[in-house]
């Protein structure tokens, strides 16, 4: 039983499209193949200034791949990535990084084996480096200046306390939170987080959806978050897009997308493909 | 010109099947365990030795039953090597960083060594081909020894009882199943570690039945692990790590460059075969043939 | 223990500590402790020169013989067959030939392969090399270069015959320890942070805005660099260089050195070298005891000690030396990533 064809869901993506504020981050016509499996079908996809885009979806729906292809983990098969008016398809992450972008991963990625401080101090080092400030060769401390930046930003999310703890010994919270400091110290004007509230209690969930609320708020970032917790997205989000077997099927704002029959389907299961 | 022709091709065959009898237990284990075994050249070599000093006590009339039954004491010999290689250090690796089973393996290769420079000596030793394979057919220019004849046997025997047993019996799937993905073999009850142990005693036997039935063919010497390893080593890598198939036809492959080599350019023995190896991990480090890392 | 806070104190001390020592032992001990002296101070550059790349920045190299014997095999062909050149010329030609060839490696393979592929590479390389060595005739083929000249030291104001007493002895020790000096700022500093960034995650300092493939390759370089200075510095030392410098057995020793004294420390190989410096005087007229003894050592540092003995030490001051743990043990981070 086939309730949609492909070209009734791209024409339902298209009709969608930009709503508020320059566009900072933009996939058009994005295709990812792994060998012969294809994970993302022609997948349009806007981040405005001052937006904040939650791309949901079903397990498996390719929403970590479009992730991966946005940030600049993997280059898209075909299609183009614009990056403030600047195509960066080809470009690695260090390079978008440079551009703005600051991300996390699904499972937090720190230095395990340098202290959350030293993790967040050498963060800062490496925007200064982009900005062509190294510090020169005698300089070997790290200057007071960049410590107390980090310090600041280890007490901004709670992390003060544990300042001094391996990366590796961190406590899993901790250590996404350290994840957040770090991806902040590159002064970012995109940040794209990748399930930031996977694995977490209730409890912590809360607290973490009111900490990138208020993060983004007070750095006035643009975010991109993949989530499928539907409480998060629905607090968080001032836009949605649904991936459904690659596909971008309907993109829109919050109280459009929930009332969507479509998304519904999908939500609600009748439909293979969810978990 | 003929003559040049077959020459060529009949030293790449057998420089091919001599490096091939040495790089299927490299291959193999690998293939199974991911483990680039360094000391495998070392008991190789020592394989050689066991097969020297049993031979010895046959002086210069060596019947080829004896030669075979020599290569057949090394082999044990270097299986039962393996069983407390395994369980000293192999053992030990299995949760240590790629590069560090490197430096331990190579380590061992340094042991083995030692081990043979102590026991052996320095000088130069070796053992001549048994009866009924010391003379030589001559086809037209080309002369070609029959013990020559035997090593080319020797690896293409190796080569069909090794892929039949890997792709024609349950024990082949099995080890198939663990190369691909231990944890799923150990969640369906296979006892994966058990099979690691016969998987590197297996490799070590290999590398005994190797030295043995190489013995003859160059002298010995405590550089003998390094010439062969290195041999191997651009084997199984150009093999594309891991498969037996993989590791024949890259045996081939560079032995026809060898043997181009050594025609060509015989004041520069070895230059063509590591700029070979250079290139091809340089252009395609996953190796020559294909990806898959299975045996 | 922190990275961005750098304490130099004991560095510096354990440096001056060294320094004296081996600037007073021309005046107490015999030719033969005084070569072994040296070439311990050569090791020492060699070994901290391979485990900069390889502790700091993840690049394993088992072909690091190939930068040391084109520093030694440059030194030794100029000083005989290019004379009118000023030593300092001769090793700044030697130290640049090994950069480049470290530039060349890291660009063909370093960007495709990692981890052990890339080792093997170089271990091809180092095989190439030596082959070309020993078929090489202004090199001396199997034989070597012999009688290599030690070259009077021409600073402008003042010209020093280092072929005059114990001279080129004190010329090669302030330059190892200038050296050493040269590799500990950039192992300290915010450059040597980043390194530890791209090595600790790759990914994770990739989108930090890191190059991670233009690290790798000045760490690299920065590492054949200093291996070859350490060979240009052995030519005229040794005053004879043959092909075994460029064989892979060479290769391991700052393999060995880095992994015995400790490779998470900066002056780990340091402690390496001089401890295998010792081993290796007590076994020199022993027949293959010396590959027993190094493939023993390393295998068994790598097995049981995987922190070398500094490591070791490092554990043991912080259990019983009534500090508290703050982390000065490194923490393996093999198996947490992938």
């Amino acid at each position: 039983m086939t309730l949609h064809n492909e070209t009734s869901l791209a024409s339902r993506a298209a009709g969608a499209l930009p709503a508020h504020g320059s566009t900072l981050l933009q996939a058009r016509d994005v295709f990812k193949n792994y060998g012969p499996i294809k994970v993302l079908k022609n997948v349009n996809l806007d981040l405005a200034q001052g937006e904040r885009h939650v791309v949901i979806g079903p397990n498996g729906a390719g929403k970590s791949t479009l992730f991966k292809v946005l940030s600049g983990e993997l280059p898209p098969t075909s299609g183009t990535i614009t990056l403030r008016n600047e195509d960066v398809s080809t470009q690695k992450g260090y390079r978008r990084v440079r551009k703005g972008v600051g991300r996390s991963f699904q499972v937090a990625r720190v230095f395990l084996e340098m202290t959350a401080l030293d993790n967040v101090a050498v963060s800062i080092e490496a925007r200064e480096a982009n900005c062509g400030r190294n510090g020169g060769f005698l300089a070997l401390s790290t200057p007071r200046a960049i410590i107390d930046e980090a310090l600041g930003l280890l007490s901004d999310l709670g992390l003060y306390a544990v300042k001094d703890t391996q990366g590796a010994v961190l406590a899993h919270g901790d250590r996404k939170r350290l994840e957040l400091a770090m991806s902040l110290a590159l002064k970012p004007k995109i940040l794209m987080l990748d399930e930031p509230t996977a694995g977490m209690s209730p409890t912590d969930r809360a607290a973490a959806v009111n900490l990138i609320d208020r993060i983004v708020r007070d750095n006035q970032l643009s975010l991109l978050l993949t989530e499928h917790d539907m409480g998060v997205v629905f607090q968080l989000g001032t836009r949605l897009s649904v991936l459904h077997y690659g596909e971008v099927v309907v993109s829109g704002e919050p109280d459009v997308v929930r009332a969507d029959p479509l998304v519904r389907e999908i939500y609600l299961g009748r439909k293979s493909g969810h978990a | 010109m003929t003559g040049d022709l077959l020459t060529i091709l009949f030293n790449a065959m057998t420089w091919s099947m001599a490096t091939f009898l040495v790089a299927s237990g490299l291959t193999i284990v690998f293939g199974i365990l991911h483990v680039l075994n360094f000391s495998h050249g070392g008991f190789f070599m020592i394989g050689a030795y066991v097969a020297y000093t049993v031979l010895n006590y046959f002086g210069f009339e060596i019947p080829l039953y004896a030669y075979l039954g020599g290569a057949l004491v090394a082999a044990v010999a270097m299986g039962v090597v393996g069983v407390g290689v395994d369980a000293v250090v192999f053992r030990r690796l299995q949760n240590v960083e790629g590069v560090y089973v490197l430096i331990a393996t190579y380590a061992l290769l340094l042991v083995c060594d030692g081990f043979v420079k102590l026991v052996w000596g320095l000088n130069y030793l070796s053992v001549s081909p048994p009866n009924g394979l010391l003379d030589a057919i001559f086809m037209g220019d080309a002369i070609l020894p029959t013990f020559s004849l035997f090593v080319i046997g020797c690896g293409l025997v190796v080569f069909l009882l090794l892929e039949g047993v890997l792709n024609h019996t349950s024990v082949g799937r099995t080890l198939q199943a663990i190369a691909i993905d231990p944890w799923m073999a150990r969640a369906v009850g296979i006892d994966v570690s058990a099979v690691y142990r016969a998987t590197v005693v297996a490799g070590f036997a290999l590398a005994g039945l190797a030295g043995g039935l190489l013995v003859a063919n160059q002298s010995l010497s405590p550089e003998l692990a390094h010439i062969y390893i290195l041999q191997a080593f651009g084997v199984v890598i150009i093999g594309g790590m891991g498969s037996i198939r993989g590791a024949f036809v890259a045996s081939i492959f560079l032995g026809f460059v060898e043997a181009v080599s050594a025609t060509y350019l015989p004041n520069y023995p070895g230059v063509l075969f590591f700029a070979t190896i250079a290139l091809v991990l340089v252009i395609r480090p996953q190796g020559l043939l294909g990806k898959e890392a299975t045996a | 223990m922190s990275i961005t806070t750098v304490r130099p104190l004991s560095f510096f001390l354990s440096l001056a500590a060294l320094l004296v020592v081996a600037l007073l032992l021309p005046h107490f001990a015999n030719r033969g402790i005084i070569f072994l002296a040296g070439i311990v101070a050569i090791n020492i550059v060699f070994g901290i020169a391979f485990n900069f790349a390889f502790a700091k920045a993840g690049v394993l190299s088992f072909g690091h013989a190939m930068f040391f014997a084109v520093g030694a095999y440059a030194t030794g062909y100029m000083t005989i067959n290019q004379d009118w050149m000023p030593f300092l010329l001769i090793l700044l030609v030697a130290v640049s030939a090994g950069a480049l060839l470290a530039i060349v490696t890291a660009l063909l393979a370093l960007r495709r392969a990692g981890g052990v592929s890339f080792a093997v590479i170089t271990l091809a390389l180092g095989a190439l090399i030596h082959v070309i060595i020993t078929k090489t005739t202004v090199l001396g083929r199997n034989d070597g270069l012999a009688g290599i000249a030690r070259p009077p030291l021409d600073l402008g104001v003042v010209s020093i015959p280092l072929g005059v007493g114990d001279n080129y002895y004190y010329f090669l020790i302030v330059t190892c320890a200038l050296a050493v000096l040269l590799m500990w700022g950039l192992w300290s500093n915010r450059f040597g942070r980043s390194l530890q960034a791209v090595k600790s995650d790759p990914a994770r300092a990739d989108f930090l805005g890191i190059d991670v493939d233009a690290k790798r390759l000045q760490a690299f370089t920065i590492s054949g660099t200093m291996a070859a200075l350490s060979g240009a510095l052995f030519a005229p030392w040794a005053q004879i260089v043959s092909p075994e410098v460029a064989l892979w057995t060479q290769s391991t020793m700052p393999v060995l050195f880095a992994l015995l004294g400790g490779s998470a420390f900066f002056l780990g190989p340091a402690v390496g070298a001089i401890l295998f410096g010792f081993l290796d005087y007590g076994t020199r007229t022993m027949v293959g005891v010396s590959d027993l003894l190094v493939g023993g050592l390393l295998l068994a540092v790598v097995l049981a000690v995987p922190g070398g003995i500094l490591g070791m030490l490092s554990t043991l001051w912080n259990r019983f030396g009534g500090r508290r743990n703050n982390g000065a043990t490194p923490v393996a981070t093999s198996e947490v990533h992938q």
